[in-house]
């Protein structure tokens, strides 16, 4: 099987025997680490999409995953009581959502959309806060269900592998995504963008495909958040949350496909685990933001990939960093 | 058959008018090449006609259809395709990537792309990314990407700008292997490329045509000369 | 009378529309002139209002106070500037926009360090209390400060940038660094000067702020948008432009939160957005 000899999937295949085994230990804790770890892995993985492949840098990237948390939240308590549908409809839900914002902001100039990506997301967080009726306001919603008509997840076991199921089902079809001919355009959107008229592409249509993908992807994090916490506020709409994806992507390393994964599960250890750390994160995140600007550019995936020189193949490159070796 | 149309383009920045008033036209299986001085708007000529730049007048016809409206993409799908002077590669991804995205839309068979790859010499880099290949290099993948959507008109934009001269042999005697095949029009500035290669020679300065005709008579042509007095 | 309140409220947006002013002359003077988004002004902002208040604790002195914190905060821009922001200017807009954003989390953490999770403020110094009636409406002195101050720092930026001699520098480095640089111009020393300049308006905003609203974790991050908001609506780099689109923003903002409360910022955001996606270009188009 050729795909297996990519590292990539051999490190994937890793993630999830290790995570399929958390269960295992019993402890609620590591338990509830771990699917917040799943949860933020997809999130940074869609972000990524955006920001490493195709260069496009959002700063609402919030506003899908709020629209999928409260989606969800909404569905399952006003219309049908179900974790499962209530994640599927959001997710659909969402593609309207992409398409009217995209359609309005990718237009733009870089600097610009991304700009815009924010007073998109701080709209939505408006709405949210304002829209006392419908979406609680800054209390939010509480009492999303997590046992339904169809699936019923509420011991930690079970909603575990509910995550776990989407964790492995995105992971592997974004894999598949980038290394399809969809991947190679949005790749050549990200470098050339100027030249892929004169390709026969459409420049606007990859970015709104892209810009979709990463939405729907999005909200289904937002939606497992919903049915994990149970409750949802506005606060997840709000930019400095938009601003937590990009971290992650950047600390993992944002030429990796697996680059958001490791990032996410630095950035959870460190705001979760580590308690007299999570008081002051945004301090060690700043630092190692600039850390990675100013010479990581790979991020700590550059830096595992330096060790391995050589031995690694369809590795992306990152900025400034010289070709990594020889190829087999 | 007449392939390409242009009447009375004009492209001007500010006050300064890059193209003036431009009108000629191209037969099918021509070999043209477009000369001047440097600033004379060659490029700017073809940037027009592939939509890079929008006219500010003037009209554009390919078989007879009018595609002055059109997108740059519409264009190059219709069948005209351009390199670029500096080379405009995808940088961060590999020469057999490269070309790969420039036949996407236009359903070349993978062992065409093949071929194409090991006719300029590319196979052995076929893995390498772009940013870490030289120049000459660079500018045959520029050749390999448009030749790979079977262009019906290919405009080259100084093809061989920059290559050593065993490169630039190589292209020359390429793209005479092209001949009656598709329609050539090569901006040049190498007079040996040039006459070696075109049936017929536009001339232009500041923005105008000053001279047209095959390449004898372009080369008795007094005020030609007095253009290219000094240069090489 | 709908008359008195209305001008009241316009009142009352003129003065926070200065903040914003003050907030925005720095950062679209930096974006002008070095092409640098910062996205850590709003945190330069907080940090004087952070100063200012330790400053005056431990002096007493309002105006002391006052001067020194921008002055700090001037020169730890500048600083920042000199240590990070230089070695990025060649790199895409996008990673200085994520280095500045870094220096964000860094400031915001610690001023939480320094300071603590809790807002601070001043009162307003005695010689400063107090109001005055113009027309029907009561204005307190500190607030006719503040309006008349931001005016006098429009008029002294726009005039040392069109009218000087260091002004003719700026411009000539605003449209062209290189070609600056043959004339003998230095753009490296302009830049750290106008990094400088930049955060100390921040830094003086800043300052006068706490006197009228806590500063407190999580401002700053609450002001860049407004920040960012003002100045591209304005079109980034245009000075005149930033101090008109501050002055309306503060002035709709408080009409919309008297008129409307029930949707007041969804409204800001809603013609923010709008106005953004109507001109690439910002209201007023770029310098």
């Amino acid at each position: 099987m050729k795909i297996l000899r990519e590292a990539n999937i051999m490190v994937l295949l890793l993630t999830f025997f290790s995570l399929a085994l958390v269960p295992l230990t019993y402890e609620r804790f590591y338990i509830y680490l771990m699917s917040l770890f799943m949860i933020y892995s997809i999130f940074s993985l869609s972000y990524n999409l955006l920001f490493g492949y195709a260069e496009l840098l959002s700063f609402g990237h919030a506003l899908f995953f709020a629209s999928g948390a409260y989606t969800t939240a909404l569905f399952t308590l006003n219309i049908f009581s179900d974790p499962l549908i209530g994640l599927i409809v959001s997710a659909f839900s969402s593609i309207p959502i992409a398409l009217v914002v995209g359609l309005l902001t990718l237009r733009h100039t870089r600097i610009y959309f991304s700009i815009l990506t924010l007073a998109f997301g701080m709209l939505a967080y408006a709405l949210l806060v304002k829209w006392r009726d419908v979406t609680g306001g800054s209390d939010g919603l509480v009492g999303i269900p997590k046992g339904g008509v169809l699936i019923d997840i509420t011991s930690p076991h079970l909603y575990y592998y509910f995550i776990f199921a989407f964790y492995c089902l995105v992971t592997i079809s974004l894999y598949m995504l980038t290394k399809s001919k969809w991947g190679l355009l949005i790749r050549a959107l990200g470098d050339n963008e100027d030249r892929l008229p004169f390709s026969g592409h459409s420049p606007m249509f990859v970015r709104l495909f892209t810009f979709t993908i990463s939405g729907f992807v999005a909200s289904i994090s937002g939606s497992l958040y919903a049915i994990l916490m149970g409750v949802v506020t506005p606060d997840i709409a709000y930019w400095t949350f938009s601003a937590e994806p990009l971290v992650m992507t950047l600390l993992g390393g944002s030429g990796y496909y697996l680059g958001p994964i490791l990032g996410a599960f630095i950035f959870v250890i460190l705001t979760t685990a580590l308690a007299r750390f999570a008081e002051y994160w945004q301090l060690i995140l700043g630092i190692a933001v600039i850390a990675v600007i100013l010479g990581f550019r790979g991020g700590i995936g550059g830096v595992i990939e330096s060790f391995y020189k050589g031995r690694t193949r369809f590795r992306r490159d990152v900025y400034g960093n010289p070709e990594s070796g020889r190829f087999n | 058959m007449e392939i390409l149309r242009v009447e009375g383009l004009t492209k001007k920045f500010g006050d300064f008018k890059a193209v003036d008033n431009v009108s000629f036209s191209v037969k099918e299986y021509e070999i043209l090449s477009i000369i001047g001085p440097n600033g004379a708007g060659k490029t700017t000529l073809v940037n027009l006609i592939t939509k890079k730049l929008n006219p500010d007048s003037g009209r554009i016809f390919f078989y007879d259809k009018d595609i002055t409206r059109l997108t740059a993409r519409m264009i190059n799908k219709l069948g005209i395709s351009r390199t670029f002077q500096l080379v405009s590669p995808y940088r961060r991804l590999t020469v057999s990537e490269n070309i790969l995205v420039s036949a996407l839309q236009f359903n070349t068979p993978r062992s065409e792309l093949q071929e194409i790859m090991i006719n300029l010499g590319l196979e052995k880099y076929k893995d390498v990314k772009v940013q870490n290949l030289s120049f000459g290099i660079q500018k045959l993948l520029e050749l390999a990407m448009v030749l790979v959507q079977h262009p019906k008109l290919l405009i080259l934009d100084e093809p061989a700008a920059g290559l050593l001269l065993h490169e630039r042999r190589k292209i020359v005697d390429f793209l005479k292997g092209l001949e009656n095949k598709i329609t050539l029009i090569v901006i040049e500035h190498d007079m040996g490329v040039v006459f070696d290669l075109a049936k017929r020679i536009i001339v232009m300065d500041k923005g105008k045509i000053i001279a047209d005709g095959p390449p004898e008579e372009i080369a008795n042509n007094k005020t030609v000369r007095e253009i290219y007095l000094g240069e090489a | 009378m709908i008359d008195q309140a209305l001008l009241s409220q316009i009142a009352i947006g003129l003065y926070k529309g200065s903040f914003y002013w003050l907030l925005a002359a720095g950062l679209t003077l930096i974006f002008g002139v070095t092409r640098i988004v910062n996205f850590a002004h709003a945190a330069f902002f907080v940090l004087g209002g952070y100063l200012m208040y330790s400053f005056y604790v431990l002096t007493g002195s309002f105006l002391l106070s006052l001067i020194t914190s921008l002055a700090a905060t001037g020169l730890l821009g500048a600083l920042t500037e000199i240590t990070l922001i230089r070695r990025i200017y060649g790199v895409p807009s996008i990673y200085q926009l994520l280095l500045t954003f870094g220096v964000t989390l860094i400031l915001n953490d610690s001023q939480k360090l320094v300071w603590g999770k809790f807002p601070k403020y001043i009162d307003v110094p005695g010689y400063l209390k107090g109001s005055i009636q113009i027309g029907a409406i009561s204005y307190s002195y500190y607030s006719l400060l503040l309006v008349m101050l931001g005016f006098l720092i429009f008029l002294l930026l726009h005039l040392s940038i069109n009218k000087t001699m260091w002004g003719l520098k700026v411009r000539a480095v605003w449209r062209d660094p290189s070609v600056a640089q043959t004339l003998g111009i230095n753009p490296k020393k302009l830049y750290t000067m106008i990094f400088l300049i930049g955060t100390a308006l921040a830094g003086l905003g800043g300052s006068l702020i706490v006197v009228l609203h806590p500063v407190g974790p999580g401002l700053g991050d609450h002001l860049i948008i407004y920040a960012f908001i003002v100045v591209v609506m304005a079109g980034l780099g245009n000075i005149v432009g930033a101090f008109v689109v501050s002055l309306l923003v503060g002035v709709l903002s408080s009409i919309f939160a008297w008129l409307i409360p029930e949707v007041d910022i969804l409204l800001i955001y809603l013609i923010a957005a709008l106005s953004l996606l109507v001109r690439t270009g910002g209201l007023f188009g770029e310098r």
